[in-house]
């Protein structure tokens, strides 16, 4: 059997343990949101037939949305690819999982990519659920789907760059994503800002979807190339690290 | 099969000063032999495995495993392992974690059912098939990694101290296993710390000290061959006698002497003079079996 056989037959427990050690934690943060949300629609001023006003609706579902994805496409994404590679080598897990005829970095490779899968499944649920609620045109949940993947895919592949790293792999992403987002406040239109690891640029599309506005594809397709060299870059790290230290 | 070409290994830390872990280590291990690796803590052994494996790169020098770098032999043939620490997933299951590493292993799945339960029934863990393996105890955790490392008919098997904290019962059960598992296709490398058992299993044991190899002392079939060069008798009204009779008698107290002798004749012939000179025997046993001497001997008394 070869060994993406062997793999592609363990991707079922890789999908197992996204469900039982991350799942659950990206549910109780989207439905706190969803929650809240809901209790919102309690408040809002309704017709004659109880029903919330279509034009109210339309009139918070963009707001709605911004609230919801502004902080959860990091944490989503973060809880998706946080100790992926870097859990297995510090508690010594790695030991018998690379005594088996695998490559490390298919491994992690494959089990990056269900969780990725999985955690934008959920993310992207949770997205549609707005968009159903508020009665939002196709357009504006479809733009929301977009920023929602890309933010996803872009900061999980940075965390995994870290894990294969070091174990303190969430929070070298957030201190980045947050480095990132300080000097875009502190200098303005600084032409080495363009340098920087592009963890700003799904917080402006955010802005964007909040204000209505269509949202700009291109900055968001650079940050999933710069997640996806990220990846690429662990996977590279992977494979010529030492597993033992 | 296994060759350690002139190895060197050293750990440069961040702060601290560099650890050489192993140093100038040259040694071939043949198919069809089981190996065993003795040392005093902190002597390199845990280092040498993790370079057999492949977790570790060499500082110095080259190891091959059947003429490939032991990263590739593993990822193309994969290795039977029970490391020290017994890290398995404390969520897993028992019998789940042998399935999931048999899948990993590659086994077909007509017959990953069945080798998982003949292995759980080997060590006896059909009773904790469904237990997390936070829940078993040191000894039957020790049972599960010796089940994972059997999983699939592996050509190379590395055992590192694979009798700790099982009890006398598997203990005995383990050392019946390892006969049955030599092949003259496959190695089994056994480190430990109990000199005893390795004499019982193993063919040849590297003594290693301090990173470097110190000596190879081959056991089989000598284990019962020549006599222990010291023998420990305990004896009443010897006191005076023991020194006369034996030259280089010393002393253990509470009527206990260590005597060195130069084979079983001169042994017989001095118990003999004791007897005749009034002391009564109590017992007489080897002080020490040969690997345990020479282990002495390699690494020193402070050991």
């Amino acid at each position: 059997m070869s060994g993406r056989a062997r793999l592609a037959r363990y991707a079922l427990w890789q999908g197992f343990d996204f469900v039982v050690e991350r799942a659950a934690a990206i549910v109780i943060v989207l439905g706190v949101y969803l929650y809240l949300a809901h209790l919102a629609f309690g408040s809002a001023p309704t017709t004659p037939g109880g029903a919330v006003s279509p034009a109210m609706l339309r009139a918070v579902a963009p707001l709605m949305m911004k609230n919801m994805l502004s902080t959860t496409w990091i944490m989503v994404g973060l809880l998706a690819a946080n100790g992926i590679s870097a859990n297995d080598r510090t508690t010594g897990r790695f030991r018998f999982l690379f005594s088996k005829p695998l490559r490390v970095e298919a491994y992690y490779a494959q089990a990056f990519t269900i969780n990725v899968v999985l955690a934008s499944a959920c993310l992207l649920s949770s997205v549609i659920l707005i968009g159903r609620w508020t009665s939002a045109p196709a357009a504006f949940v479809q733009d929301s789907l977009i920023v929602a993947a890309s933010g996803v895919v872009g900061i999980s592949g940075m965390c995994f760059l870290f894990s294969a790293i070091w174990r303190f792999d969430w929070v070298a992403t957030v201190a980045v994503w947050g480095a990132v987002n300080l000097l875009y406040v502190k200098y303005p239109g600084a032409a080495w800002l363009r340098f920087l690891p592009p963890t700003n640029v799904v917080g402006d599309q955010i802005d964007l979807l909040g204000a209505s506005l269509p949202i700009e594809v291109k900055p968001l397709l650079w940050f999933v190339a710069f997640g996806l060299l990220c990846f690429t870059a662990g996977l590279v790290t992977l494979r010529r690290r030492p597993l033992s230290t | 099969m296994i060759r350690f070409d002139d190895v060197g290994k050293t750990y440069a830390p961040l702060r601290g000063p560099r650890v050489r872990a192993v140093d100038g280590m040259t040694l071939d291990v043949d198919a069809g032999e089981v190996f065993g690796i003795a040392g005093p803590n902190g002597a390199g052994k845990t280092t040498m495995i993790a370079m057999m494996l492949g977790f570790l790169p060499p500082s110095a020098g080259r190891i091959t495993v059947d003429g490939l770098a032991p990263r590739a032999f593993v990822e193309r043939h994969g290795m039977g392992y029970l490391s020290e620490l017994i890290a398995i997933n404390p969520r897993w299951r028992a019998r789940e974690s042998l399935v999931r590493l048999a899948t990993l292993a590659g086994l077909a799945a007509g017959v990953l059912g069945a080798r998982v339960d003949e292995l759980l029934a080997l060590f006896g863990l059909e009773e904790h098939a469904h237990k997390r393996t936070k829940q078993l105890s040191k000894g039957t955790l020790q049972r599960l990694g010796l089940a994972q490392s059997l999983l699939r008919d592996e050509r190379v098997l590395i055992l590192d101290e694979p009798t700790h904290g099982l009890d006398p019962i598997w203990t005995q059960r383990f050392r019946e296993l390892v006969p049955r598992l030599r092949r003259a296709d496959r190695v089994i490398v056994v480190a430990s710390h109990n000199l005893d058992e390795l004499e019982r299993l193993a063919d040849r044991v590297a003594i290693v000290d301090r990173g470097r190899l110190q000596r190879i002392v081959r056991t089989r079939g000598t284990a019962s061959g020549p006599t222990p060069t010291r023998y420990r008798i305990a004896a009443q009204n010897a006191d005076s006698l023991m020194a006369a009779i034996f030259p280089g008698a010393v002393s253990a107290g509470t009527g206990e002497f260590d005597v060195p002798v130069a084979d079983l004749a001169v042994l017989n012939a001095g118990l003999r003079a004791l007897l005749a000179g009034g002391a009564l025997l109590v017992s007489v046993s080897p002080a020490y079996s040969s690997l345990e001497e020479q282990f002495r001997q390699a690494v020193g008394e402070g050991a």
